[in-house]
């Protein structure tokens, strides 16, 4: 065998690689399509926070579920320099909620009230005042 | 500020890198030349960042294009009017022959077609990216005042060194905004760098058409493009310490370059490596280890590289990280009864071997990689890069098995990525393996081939 066939072999086997991943990542794209920009559903909600903010967060899924999770890593990526993390101990809170309807029922449960709506499930809560 | 003048940075970044590397190196051959030019890129781009970061840690007084940039291009522009490096002695290569430089740049071509492509289907990057790397970036961008908060224990990973963070942050801001295409450009101009070093060193050491086959295999990993398309920190630092490497094995060659210089050169690109993930602190001592070992002349000029680096991220361990997770969450006698746990070490090695024998991630490049490194390691015939491959993989190993995560959770989520840090390092010592006496194209005279594999 020589030196061009050897180059050309290695050639063949390479480009499996990347023609694989075109294919792949062209799949994809046409069932995902273009996606949004990532936490873009929380633009509305970063312009009306403070830049030194620091957020507590919560949801009606449990932490542990991924849609849960993914959701807080989009408005954690979304909304630098304020700082978020889960929990509600801090003054102000976000409801991030797969179903607007539990709102109120964690707002009971966490003792926090709306500040303001910023679409049916995303709302910025904050601690009730003691009575 | 005007975005236009962000045309300004790659020419500051180029012109420091350029005349920092044209003092030290020789451009002999098209391989140097390439292999300089790569090695440039990076010095350049750290530089960048870390004028960047000094700016933010001063209270980021007025603009960063004035205080950072131009004072780069300054010094660029002061060290390209010195001479240029020039070889004493002279070989001849063989040059790419036109089927070679037409199937490489095919590849080239799939390959960013196949990153593009990744890039449209997750422009923010994957987990990591965003989580990670991007978010930190977002910290330093959007209100430099308030910079230190990346570092806060709420923040993801608050203790990784802020490096490649600094590289996006300094593009967002000259650019006024935080464009997904910045983190993309950084992420294709590291996956080619790592090609570029890999193939250039092992053309520089074994010859052209073995340099131009190790370019080939590595865009034909599957892995390397998709990580390296997902924003991930581990091109960044897979390619610092391919340039390390492949410095160390040409120091001492006076066609390649001025001894002293390369030591240097190779010493700041193992440091660096510690300066863009916690990883790299391993892979500096290893680095080091195995330079002792292989080539203890000259180390104190490798430790001359390695000072700057090196205290600029103890100033920032110090200052502004919290303590690791990994080291946070370790204690001694947990940490014993983990080390004594058969089942971990039938895990860890049941995983790598599966990774290794993915086709579908790696080709059937990286299986062939791991048998001709460990082959030659038999033979007592190892290479300072299969070395140096061979203890970072160890390291690594033992970081796996003393892990307080949850073992199949940690090994899941990063076992890949580590696989290709090492990946440029691996195509490398492979590739200085199978080529040995093999070189379809031998230096007639004393180059580097002879020399650099003693």
């Amino acid at each position: 065998m020589n030196w061009r066939m050897v180059i050309g072999l290695i050639f063949v086997i390479a480009a499996i690689g990347p023609a694989r991943e075109i294919v792949r990542n062209a799949r994809d794209l046409r069932h995902d399509g273009v996606p949004a920009e990532l936490g873009a559903r929380y633009a509305a909600l970063a312009a009306y926070l403070p830049m030194d903010a620091r957020l507590g967060y919560v949801s009606d899924l449990d932490a542990t579920d991924q849609k849960a999770r993914d959701a807080f890593y989009s408005a954690a990526y979304a909304l630098p320099p304020r700082i978020v993390h889960w929990g509600t101990d801090e003054p102000l809170v976000i409801a991030d909620l797969s179903d607007g309807s539990k709102l109120p029922a964690i707002c009971s449960e966490n003792h926090l009230r709306v500040v303001r709506m910023f679409g049916p499930d995303l709302a910025l809560l904050e601690a009730e005042p003691r009575q | 500020m005007n975005s236009s003048l962000i045309v300004l940075a790659p020419v500051a970044i180029w012109s420091v890198g350029w005349g920092i590397v044209r003092g030290i190196m020789s451009g002999e051959t098209a391989a140097l030349r390439i292999l300089a030019a790569c090695v440039a890129i990076l010095l350049g781009l750290s530089i960048w960042s870390i004028g960047y970061l000094l700016w933010l840690v001063i209270g980021a007084p007025g603009s960063v294009m004035y205080l950072v940039d131009v004072p780069m291009l300054l010094a660029g522009g002061y060290l390209l009017t010195r001479q240029r490096w020039k070889a004493r002695s002279h070989y001849e290569p063989q040059r790419a022959t036109g089927t070679e430089k037409i199937l490489l740049l095919a590849m080239a071509l799939l390959a960013m077609i196949a990153m593009a492509l990744r890039f449209a289907h997750s422009p923010d990057g994957d987990w990591d990216a965003y989580e990670i790397w991007n978010l930190h970036a977002r910290f330093l961008f959007r209100d430099p005042q308030l910079f230190f908060r990346a570092f806060d224990p709420a923040v993801n990973h608050p203790d990784y060194p802020p490096l490649l963070c600094g590289m996006i942050a300094h593009g967002w801001t000259l650019l006024g905004r935080d464009s997904v295409i910045v983190p993309m450009v950084f992420s294709t101009i590291f996956t080619g760098l790592a090609v570029g070093i890999v193939g250039s060193g092992l053309a520089i050491l074994r010859g052209t058409s073995a340099g131009i086959i190790a370019a080939m295999v590595l865009l034909g990993t599957p892995a390397l493009i998709d990580l390296g398309a997902s924003q991930y920190a581990d091109m960044p630092i897979g390619c610092m310490l391919a340039a390390a490497v492949v410095l160390a094995m040409l120091a001492g060659d006076r066609t390649a370059g001025r001894s002293s210089g390369l030591r240097i050169l190779s010493g700041a690109c193992a440091a660096l490596t510690a300066c863009v993930k916690n990883e790299g602190i391993v892979m500096l001592i290893c680095v080091a280890v195995c330079v002792i070992a292989f080539r203890p002349r000259g180390l104190g000029f490798f430790a001359i590289g390695v000072a700057v680096p090196l205290a600029l991220l103890a100033a920032f361990k110090i200052h502004y990280a919290p303590t690791n997770d990994l080291v946070e969450k370790s204690c001694a006698g947990s940490a014993f009864s983990r080390l004594m746990n058969p089942h971990r070490y039938f895990q860890i090695t049941t995983d790598i071997i599966g990774h290794i024998l993915s086709l579908r991630r790696w080709n059937i490049f990286m299986l062939l990689a791991v048998v001709i490194v460990i082959v030659q390691a038999m033979r007592r015939r190892t290479s300072l890069a299969a070395a140096v491959a061979m203890l970072i993989s160890v390291s690594y190993y033992f970081v796996y098995v003393l892990t307080p995560m949850d073992l199949s959770w940690h090994l899941q989520t990063s076992l890949e990525r580590l696989m290709l840090q090492l990946w440029p390092l691996l195509v490398l010592s492979a590739g200085l393996a199978i080529s040995h006496g093999h070189n379809p194209y031998p230096n007639p005279h004393s180059g580097p081939q002879i020399r650099a594999f003693s």
